[in-house]
């Protein structure tokens, strides 16, 4: 049983994305951490953590599957493939935590408003994910249509799924 | 009281005026072909040196005893040299098993691509580095001028027990040395539980002797003394600290190969390929005209979409923190490749621009990410390690830039008006 297990561990603590998602992981509860503090509901305290996670997983998903295929992989493609929608989703995070942590955070109208601004945020980004992913695409001499794309996609569907989440909740 | 003002004043003149040209200035010598209509001093980007890429196939003996675990054993050699590569800061490095018949072998084949020195991504691929203390055989006439290689071939030393599994680390690190010059020292720092074996080993061998073998070449050492009598008849021990080096990048590599594990298997270098590249024409001009596409319609859908009022507060602390940090490379001709600029400036136009619509950026946005930024910097290695740095640093700069800017454009309307 314990042989299993070294294995399992050995096997697992090979990948270098172990290393990865540790890196996404301690960021990820020193803020929540210091942001309870202030912001004193558990549920929108929640909602960031989910967007990093998808992004983590996607992202993890997508990278298993270009190193297992052998496509081309470089310190290029990993950014962003990797870093670029984590940080996107960080950002996010921190968003969420700028609106939530205004002062008459009980009131009704407050609430409202709350919803329209991460609205808002979502389609702005959605709009400079795009145009980045076009300059970059127009821009970049070598083939990195793969991951710029993949990396949009999953910063957009996380940072959506983020938004949704926020509205039902709040 | 009026004399103050007027001090006051001239004070914010000459500030805004200097704040003024420094801006301009940045701005020109950033873009491109500045050198081509100025031809007092020349503004070029100091380049890196171009990418080269090599594939390695490492032949690896299983031992009869290995055989049962040829697979972890592959799998951590793997990644040990994985490990030793990252640290050392080559950009992409691929390893994969290639599949062996025979089970008393296996072999890996790497690949890497940077711009580093070959010579010392060589030492890390092909040098196993087993590390294995040596005691000089006593009937050894090292001295002898006709072979001046007796001391360091292993023939001439006899093993001890210790080799780099009984260190918990060894810490390398710039000390005085007995002539007065300082040179790099490897502090063996063995195993709590091992710590009174090693001593006791050890000290009878103090002044004697030895080395340090490392793949069957020996590196000559004198063993230390640890021990030492105070004034005050105390006996305190020394770290067992041992010369290494004065060369700074020599000390770079054996940390890296010192502190990275110790490889399982024995292997060799079975071949080396030279593969050639194309290095990627990134065109300034071209990256320079599509990232000032991207900051200006992303500035108008901000405008029209959020904050009319302060599209150029929000742009002048962006394009300046850009502008002076690609200045400060031009001129201090700090060498870094065009893409790793290309990259992180596309990045962090993306960043800024965000946090612009934030607001001022906000303390929660700014704090999230700059802790990625830093736990990517303290975690990650390589590539992704610089760029993470760079993001980071122009951030923080972002962040005092927009201060000192908007007390810039206060004071430049009151001029004004």
């Amino acid at each position: 049983m314990i042989e299993h297990f070294r294995d399992f561990l050995a096997f697992y603590s090979n990948l270098q994305i172990v290393k990865h998602v540790t890196f996404l992981i301690l960021p990820l509860l020193i803020v929540t951490s210091i942001f309870n503090f202030r912001i004193k509901n558990w549920k929108i305290l929640l909602i960031p953590m989910i967007t990093v996670i998808i992004a983590a997983v996607l992202s993890s998903i997508f990278y298993i599957f270009y190193e297992t295929f052998n496509i081309e992989t470089n310190s290029t493609s990993y950014i962003y493939l990797f870093f670029f929608p984590i940080l996107i989703a960080y950002l996010t995070m921190g968003y969420i935590f700028n609106i939530y942590s205004s002062e008459s955070s009980k009131k009704e109208s407050k609430t409202n408003q709350r919803k329209t601004e991460i609205r808002k945020f979502t389609t702005m980004l959605t709009f400079i994910i795009i145009i980045f992913f076009l300059t970059q695409y127009i821009l970049l001499p070598y083939s990195l249509f793969l991951p710029i794309l993949i990396g949009s996609t999953i910063t957009l569907v996380a940072s959506w799924i983020t938004t949704l989440l926020f509205i039902k909740i709040s | 009281m009026k004399f103050f003002e007027l001090v006051k004043k001239i004070f914010r003149f000459l500030f805004t005026a200097l704040f003024t040209s420094a801006l301009i200035a940045s701005v020109l010598i950033s873009i491109p072909y500045t050198e081509k209509y100025y031809k007092g001093t020349r503004y070029d980007l100091t380049l890196k040196n171009e990418l080269w890429t090599k594939e390695y196939v490492l032949l690896l003996a299983v031992k009869n005893k290995d055989i049962p675990e040829k697979d972890k054993k592959t799998e951590e050699t793997k990644d040990i040299i994985y490990r030793r590569l990252v640290k050392y800061g080559v950009r992409d490095i691929e390893i994969e098993e290639i599949e062996s018949q025979k089970k008393d072998e296996a072999r890996l084949k790497i690949k890497v691509k940077s711009d580093l020195d070959p010579k010392d991504v060589d030492t890390l691929v092909t040098e196993r580095y087993y590390l294995r203390f040596v005691i000089a055989k006593e009937d050894v006439n090292f001295e002898d001028e006709n072979n001046p290689y007796s001391q360091f071939q292993i023939e001439n030393y006899i093993s001890t027990p210790y080799t780099r599994h009984d260190f918990r680390t060894v810490y390398l690190t710039k000390l005085k040395s007995t002539s007065g010059e300082y040179a790099y020292f490897a502090i063996f720092k063995p195993w709590e539980n091992k710590l009174n074996e090693f001593y006791q080993y050890f000290d009878k061998l103090a002044g004697k002797r030895g080395g340090i073998s490392s793949d069957n070449l020996v590196t000559p050492i004198y063993f230390p003394t640890t021990l030492q009598q105070g004034s005050n008849s105390m006996i305190t021990r020394q770290p067992f600290a041992i010369g290494m080096t004065v060369d700074d990048s020599q000390a770079n590599i054996l940390d890296i190969l010192y502190n990275s594990g110790t490889v399982p298997l024995n292997y060799i270098e079975e071949s080396v390929t030279e593969i050639s590249v194309i290095n990627e024409d990134i065109n300034y001009l071209r990256i320079l005209l599509g990232l000032s596409g991207f900051t200006l319609i992303t500035s108008i859908y901000t405008y029209f979409a959020r904050n009319r009022n302060n599209i150029i507060e929000n742009l002048i602390p962006i394009i300046a923190t850009l502008t002076i940090w690609i200045s400060i490379l031009k001129l201090l001709a700090i060498p870094m490749s065009l893409d790793t600029i290309y990259i992180t400036s596309s990045l962090f136009l993306f960043l800024s621009l965000l946090l612009t619509y934030i607001e001022k950026f906000k303390k929660y946005a700014l704090f999230s990410s700059t802790l990625i930024l830093f736990s990517n910097y303290i975690l990650l290695g390589g590539y992704v390690k610089e760029i993470s740095l760079l993001l980071l640093i122009l951030l923080i700069s972002l962040a005092v830039i927009q201060n000192i800017v908007s007390w810039y454009i206060k004071l430049v309307r009151n001029s004004i008006s």
